[in-house]
């Protein structure tokens, strides 16, 4: 076990040595920085100057090592649009993100979960076939289009919640204002867990251990709850940890669409107003967070699951 | 020795069979195909979606950049503008119609860039081994563990948004999930006795793994690379959406969207009918997808 949790923590290292690269790397993709810093009139001597100002003319490497350096002591540099260091734009905006994907994340659960057991106990029955279909088809839909949807249905035609916002205008509880963003994140979720766990569910079902179980005269629920649903979970807190980057992922535009102060928004912005160092600091630590949740998730999946560790 | 019979011809000239192996194949391929409800119905929507694409300008009733400023916001339902007209008073039949052209060339283009730059990627990692496969498997660790999404936004907004940017971006950035089934399909078809008899006969490195590995490995990719697809206008939707995709006067459906979005409330057919174009396009390409992953590929998990 130690020796596992030893290995799986070793493989950490050259993914953050690459992750950090490519954010380094990133914003040299159009040729140089500086050229894209300064405004075109600048003479040759200034360009010089505001090139040794921030450090880009020294050898690449240097570079990289300064920058690797700095992010771990949160220092990204200022945000060159307002003028506030990037790594307090990304603190500020990092909780309202955690809350709208923790939300979508028990909203996921608490609704695939019911939905995928009833519909492998009850196979390619009208309700199966309802689920199914409608976790199929959830996978088509833009997350975006149907934050809009959620929108003109919950808000425009019920006005049961606000449009958008964090209710610093409206006056109105937070849950109120969380409830859409969430219930829109959580979709995408929704219809992967609910096939996961039917399909997890229907492959233990099949298996030696439960027919014994059903032999030697256990009832149908303490089958399902005690031999059944146990293994098939397993597989199901790996797909949750993965989509952990999935729902950052989704959270930038639905950030957007509902005016939600996290981090996509903030990279959003810091992207339109070409703020380099605001997107480097947003994408370094959202790719972080993945990181060592999916170190986390393996780490957890080797307690649940002994068998993974020796192969 | 099984595999020489069935496998790819090893060096010299064409072999006799060749042509009726494939046509066999072609007949197998088309009764799956009639026997499965999801494959027929994917492929005729994917069909159908790319004959509006090609066909665009003939089927469209109006140029879907024309202003008819006395028509602006007509609701759906009327003869001359089917779906309505949008605040500048365009159809937006005629847009829908216009739009596949963008989703369909950015979705197949994209995906043929990145699944061609990861297959060979992973062929290589996994046919010369050692120091290469290491350095390729942390890369593709490394990019898999960024948010796809994000990176995609960062690096498009760092070069700004044009057709090309889009396809080569979304392509490029998605090269990792492909070299990651090439690679490990190749260390397994690397060790069968057809790879070591054509070593015996003296093919060179480069022509085994062109000619005898990489055939192998298609099945899957092309698994891969049809629900990459199905990811890939999702993700050029939302690109466009947010204003970072196709530039106007080229029509897109996240463009389109985007447009409805501020008249939702006045105004709900504008962002309803070009989401629901999305979601056909989308279904299409994943039963598209699900039903080969039946028929090439059962063991691939994607």
């Amino acid at each position: 076990m130690t020796i596992y949790i030893f290995r799986r923590l070793l493989q950490v290292i050259p993914v953050l040595f690459g992750v950090t690269l490519i954010v380094f790397l990133m914003i040299r993709l159009k040729g140089d920085p500086v050229q894209q810093l300064v405004p075109d009139w600048y003479s040759e001597a200034q360009v010089a100057e505001v090139r040794a100002a921030y450090g880009f003319d020294r050898p690449i490497y240097v570079q990289y090592f300064e920058f690797i350096s700095r992010a771990v002591r949160g220092d990204f540099g200022l945000s060159f649009h307002n003028r506030v260091p990037a790594w307090e734009l990304v603190r500020e905006a990092l909780p309202w993100t955690a809350r709208l994907a923790l939300t979508a994340f028990a909203i996921a659960v608490v609704v695939a979960l019911p939905l995928g057991i009833l519909s492998a106990l009850n196979r390619n029955t009208p309700l199966d076939l309802v689920v199914t279909g409608l976790s199929v088809w959830g996978r088509s839909l833009p997350n975006f289009w149907l934050g809009i949807m959620f929108i003109l249905l919950f808000a425009v035609a019920l006005r049961w919640f606000p449009v958008s916002g964090t209710g610093t205008f409206s006056g109105l509880p937070l849950w109120k204002h969380l409830f859409l963003p969430a219930l829109t994140l959580s979709m995408g979720l929704v219809t992967t867990l609910t096939r996961l766990i039917r399909s997890s569910m229907l492959e233990v079902m099949r298996e030696e251990h439960v027919t014994t179980a059903y032999a030697k005269g256990l009832r149908h629920f303490t089958v399902i709850g005690r031999h059944v649903l146990r293994n098939a979970l397993i597989p199901v807190v790996t797909v949750l940890g993965l989509q952990l980057a999935w729902l950052l992922g989704g959270a930038v535009i639905i950030e957007q669409v509902f005016a939600w102060p996290g981090m996509g928004r903030l990279m959003l912005q810091a992207i339109y107003a070409r703020d380099n160092s605001v997107v480097q600091a947003a994408l370094l630590v959202s790719s972080l967070v993945i990181v060592f949740s999916n170190l986390i998730v393996d780490l957890l999946y080797s307690v649940l699951d002994p068998r993974i560790r020796y192969s | 020795m099984d595999d020489l019979t069935t496998d790819e011809p090893i060096g010299g000239g064409p072999p006799p069979t060749k042509r009726g192996q494939a046509t066999e194949r072609t007949r197998r391929l088309f009764r799956q195909w009639r026997s499965s409800p999801v494959g027929m119905v994917g492929s005729v929507m994917v069909i159908t979606v790319v004959l509006v694409a090609l066909l665009a300008p003939a089927l469209a009733p109006h140029d879907p950049t024309q202003h008819h400023r006395d028509m602006r916001f007509l609701p759906p339902g009327t003869a001359r503008f089917p779906l309505g007209t949008d605040q500048l008073g365009r159809d937006l039949l005629s847009r829908l119609l216009y739009g596949a052209r963008i989703s369909v060339l950015v979705g197949v283009s994209a995906a043929l860039v990145g699944g061609s730059a990861g297959a060979i990627i992973g062929l290589a990692a996994g046919f010369y081994g050692g120091t290469l496969d290491a350095l390729i498997s942390r890369a593709i660790d490394t990019f898999l563990s960024i948010p796809f999404i994000i990176l995609v936004l960062a690096v498009v907004g760092i070069l700004g948004p044009s057709l090309l940017t889009l396809i080569l971006v979304l392509g490029l950035t998605g090269w990792a999930s492909y070299a990651r089934v090439a690679r490990g399909e190749t260390m397994s078809v690397r060790e069968r006795e057809f790879v070591s008899a054509a070593y015996a006969l003296g093919g060179s490195g480069i022509r085994i793994s062109l000619r005898h590995i990489l055939p192998n490995t298609m099945a899957s990719l092309i698994v891969l690379a049809t629900l990459d697809v199905a990811a890939t206008i999702l993700a050029e939707s939302g690109l466009s959406f947010l204003g970072l995709g196709v530039q106007p006067p080229t029509v897109t459906w996240g463009l389109m969207i985007a447009d409805g979005k501020d008249y939702i409330a006045t105004a709900w057919w504008l962002a309803l009918f070009p989401g629901l174009a999305i979601s056909f396009t989308v279904l299409g390409v994943i039963f598209l997808g699900d039903w080969l992953r039946d028929v090439l590929d059962p063991k691939l998990k994607v």
